[in-house]
């Protein structure tokens, strides 16, 4: 080797394997460090659906041996047939708390009682008006329904529900599809909502309050059934015979959830007709959970279009001003200005729309209705005024000043309408405007979506800013340059050939931003009031998936069926925002493509 | 210059900055109308940015500042109140790229109509079909009038370009390097274009083709470092240029 030289002619052996070795460990600590991202994200995949899944899969049952057993009816006391009622009592029930008694005879005629003060009916009717058999009749948990089974194979379900006046009486609630033979006995659960049948020819059927098809069928031999009795921790269902109990272990730990009761308008006990409900607890222990995903979802699309509706317009026309008119300087600085925007803690952002927008708005509700209207026509009028000044005064505010001159006009417009509009809202309306919707029936809550599309409006903004603004800013210049050359106006120039090709683009950005609001959490958890209520209605709150995520959590007992729908909650949200990120990525990739063409 | 040709433009003492870099030093000439005027010159040399300060397309630049007066007909199209808009209607352009819209053939020609307000279809038609038989287009194209004129060939766009130029009707059509990105069969549609626009139109055309300038043109004018060197008829420019500069160029001894 040559001593004089600094660098050797060839790699000494030794740094070529040390390097050779590196290249190697980089390379796989690159991989491994990229193949655990997908795979984590697939994990998260996995593991939410492993947590839904068990609510979906069917109730499994199997006999066990029957045990030999004498059975041994309750010695209940002989109901007491109620003064002025024809029927003779055949069926008696008597509810869980023992707080109702219901009579009835096979020809149908009921009486329904209390035995605290038996003083006649409270209620005297008939079951059924077709000259049917009653064969069967028996409470559901908690008071609140009535389960009443015919020769013909009917099974009704009647809730306890007041009327107008106040008085309580059984109504009927659902007819469940008939089977093939007499139903001629009921058990219910206890705790939940869930009841078995025993029809004549031995037939088991398993249900849930509230949905219509049987969760479980079973067919037995057993003819000669004297009772259907539940286990206490409703695992175990006995049939007895004379002599025998009949055992069928059931593994059932989720009736209260299918498809229908997740999305399909249900009929819940103490309610007046079939609702979307969610409402997971309560104080009371016999309670039945809600768990209608509509309101949920609804509340979030909601919130989301509002925000929308809010914020694409401002963000767009910002974008096409800064990326078709501004100079590079200025734009420059006010992309990043308003990219800043999307660090602010969002927290806070909810926090001042629930603390000090939420009421501002409320006192000045028609202020601010008659300010949008406004604001668009006095800036109309200021361009079409703006020619007609004297040509110094456009030489002073031109280059960008002309901007300040718009915000002082701005500034004086809205101080403007809201003195006028205070003077309106005593002059239109003797109580206010608030007060007037009420008495039309608008119902309007402090924190309501408009507060929402206000505020995570404001969220949303930077992130249809940044993209729509890029897109526009892309578009070939020659076209642009193409269009000024033949005599278009800069505007004309944007309309015409910039909007049109950015287009797609811009409904990327859009998307970007909805699936922003989709996810937004805090803004909506501290802003919305979070009544789960369904509708479209901008003066009401709403509950978002996000929000229903994020507060109860916490308090659902794992693996419970409230546990797992908050799951399928999440599922939703990913879904959600997945579909609306990479359509909108999608949609950006085709465009570039173009763009390369032209 | 001969008395009898009437300008259509008239440049007086015209200088151009770019920030802060010189373009163009007071310029004047005086273009004459219904004639082909090349500019020729090194690169760099401002032909590109003369050219362009004639329907004020600098402006689109940042940070230019224009001094002096360029007349069209008389007017001065750097006076305020001028609406550049119009002026541009007037004062047509065609780059050295073919810019087309990624829109049909037909819709490429009639944005400029568009832009005028003409919506009656019949009459779209019409200008549309004798623009593009101007700029000798319309047979190769009458068949694909609706299909996408991007995936016209580069000679087919150029000409697509000018007809969308003339289609409005221009009084001056301004030329910069249409055809320095052509092969040389689609140079000499384009140069034959030019011959027979000239009866209707005055053109002004950039270009760094010498053989090119001498066969099209009818006054040559030569600038180097942002001066205008000589400006004569092109068999004087090209026989006896009175310019050592101009000569020196005009045999490649330099640019």
């Amino acid at each position: 080797m040559n001593k004089t030289a600094l660098i050797p002619p060839i790699m000494p052996k030794q740094l070529l394997r040390r390097r050779r070795w590196y290249n190697r460990l980089f390379r796989a600590l690159i991989a491994v460090a990229g193949s655990s991202v997908v795979l984590m994200l697939a994990a998260l995949f996995i593991y939410l659906f492993s947590e839904v899944l068990p609510l979906f899969r069917g109730v499994s049952g199997s006999p066990l041996q029957p045990l030999a057993a004498t059975y041994q009816a309750n010695n209940a006391e002989l109901p007491v047939v109620q003064a002025g009622w024809p029927g003779v009592a055949d069926f008696s029930a008597s509810s869980a708390s023992g707080d109702y008694q219901l009579l009835a005879s096979k020809n149908g005629l009921a009486c329904l009682f209390s035995p605290a003060s038996p003083a006649g009916c409270l209620q005297q009717w008939s079951l059924t008006d077709t000259g049917d058999t009653l064969t069967s009749l028996s409470w559901l948990t908690a008071d609140q329904a009535v389960l009443a089974g015919y020769q013909s194979g009917r099974l009704q379900q009647w809730f306890l529900l007041a009327d107008n006046q106040g008085n309580l009486m059984l109504r009927l609630a659902r007819e469940l599809p008939a089977q093939p033979a007499a139903i001629i006995h009921i058990a219910a659960e206890h705790n939940r909502r869930g009841f078995a049948t025993l029809s004549a020819d031995g037939q088991l059927a398993l249900y849930y309050s509230a949905t219509a098809k049987p969760l479980w069928r079973y067919a037995t031999e057993i003819t000669d059934a004297v009772d259907l009795v539940f286990s206490a921790n409703n695992q175990i269902l006995s049939v007895y015979s004379a002599e025998q109990q009949h055992r069928f272990a059931l593994d059932n730990p989720h009736p209260e959830i299918s498809w229908q009761t997740l999305w399909h308008s249900v009929w819940y006990e103490g309610f007046a007709g079939p609702d979307y409900v969610w409402q997971t607890s309560s104080a009371a222990d016999g309670y039945q959970p809600k768990f209608s995903l509509l309101p949920l979802t609804s509340g979030t699309l909601k919130a989301a279009f509002y925000a929308m509706l809010f914020a694409a317009p401002l963000a767009i026309m910002a974008a096409i001003y800064t990326a078709c008119f501004l100079p590079a300087g200025p734009r420059r600085r006010i992309k990043g200005l308003i990219e800043l925007m999307a660090a602010f803690p969002t927290v806070i952002l909810g926090f001042i729309a629930a603390v000090w927008l939420a009421p501002v708005i409320e006192n000045h509700l028609l202020a601010l209705l008659l300010w949008v209207v406004v604001a668009p026509l006095s800036i109309l009028a200021l361009a079409a005024v703006w020619p007609r000044l004297p040509q110094s005064w456009q030489q002073r505010c031109s280059g960008g000043a002309e901007v300040l001159l718009l915000m002082v006009w701005l500034v004086l417009v809205s101080n403007l309408v809201f003195v006028v509009a205070g003077q309106l809202d005593s002059w239109l309306f003797s109580d206010g405007l608030r007060l007037y919707l009420d008495q039309q029936g608008i119902y309007y809550e402090q924190r309501n979506a408009l507060i929402i599309g206000i505020a995570m409006g404001f969220a949303v903004v930077p992130g249809i800013y940044a993209i729509a603004d890029d897109v526009l800013h892309q578009v070939p210049r020659h076209l642009t340059r193409g269009a000024l050359a033949l005599g278009a106006t800069p505007w004309q120039a944007v309309v015409r050939i910039s909007l049109p090709l950015a287009a797609p683009g811009l409904i990327a950005a859009a998307l970007v931003g909805l699936g922003r609001a989709i996810g937004e959490t805090m803004i909506l958890l501290m802003a919305t009031g979070n009544s789960p209520v369904m509708n479209f209605n901008l003066f009401e709150g709403l509950r978002s998936l996000t929000a229903t995520l994020a507060m109860e959590l916490s308090e659902a007992t794992v693996g419970s069926s409230h546990f797992r729908v908050l799951f399928v909650a999440a599922l939703l949200l990913l879904l959600f925002t997945f579909v609306a990120n990479t359509a909108a990525e999608v949609i950006r990739q085709r465009l570039r493509k173009k763009y390369q063409r032209l | 210059m001969k008395t009898e040709v009437t300008a259509k433009l008239e440049v007086q003492d015209l200088s151009l900055r770019f920030a802060d870099k010189t373009v163009l030093q007071h310029i004047s000439m005086r273009i004459p109308e219904h004639k082909i005027t090349a500019f020729i010159g090194p690169s760099g040399c401002g032909k590109s940015s003369l050219l362009r300060s004639f329907n004020r397309m600098n402006e689109l630049l940042e940070d230019t500042s224009t001094d002096g007066r360029v007349l069209l007909d008389g007017a001065d199209i750097y006076q305020a109140g001028v609406e550049v808009a119009e002026l541009r209607r007037r004062v047509g352009i065609v780059f050295q790229k073919p810019n087309p819209f990624p829109h049909s053939v037909y819709e490429n020609v009639a944005f400029g109509l568009r832009l005028q307000g003409i919506k009656q279809p019949r009459k779209l038609d019409e200008l549309v079909e004798s623009a593009l038989k101007k700029a000798a287009l319309w047979d190769e194209v009458r068949d694909r009038l609706h299909h996408s004129a991007v995936n016209l060939s580069g000679g087919q766009q150029q000409r697509l370009v000018i007809a969308r130029a003339i289609a409005i009707e221009p009084e001056v059509l301004l030329l910069d390097e249409p055809a320095s990105a052509l092969d040389p069969i689609s140079t000499l549609k384009i140069e034959e274009l030019m011959y027979d626009l000239k009866q209707h139109y005055t053109l002004v055309i950039v270009t760094h083709n010498m053989q090119q300038a001498a066969r099209v043109s009818d006054y040559t004018a030569f600038l180097n470092m942002g001066q205008l060197v000589e400006f004569d008829e092109t068999n004087k420019m090209f026989t006896d240029p009175s310019q050592r500069a101009t000569e020196d160029y005009i045999t490649g001894r330099f640019g």
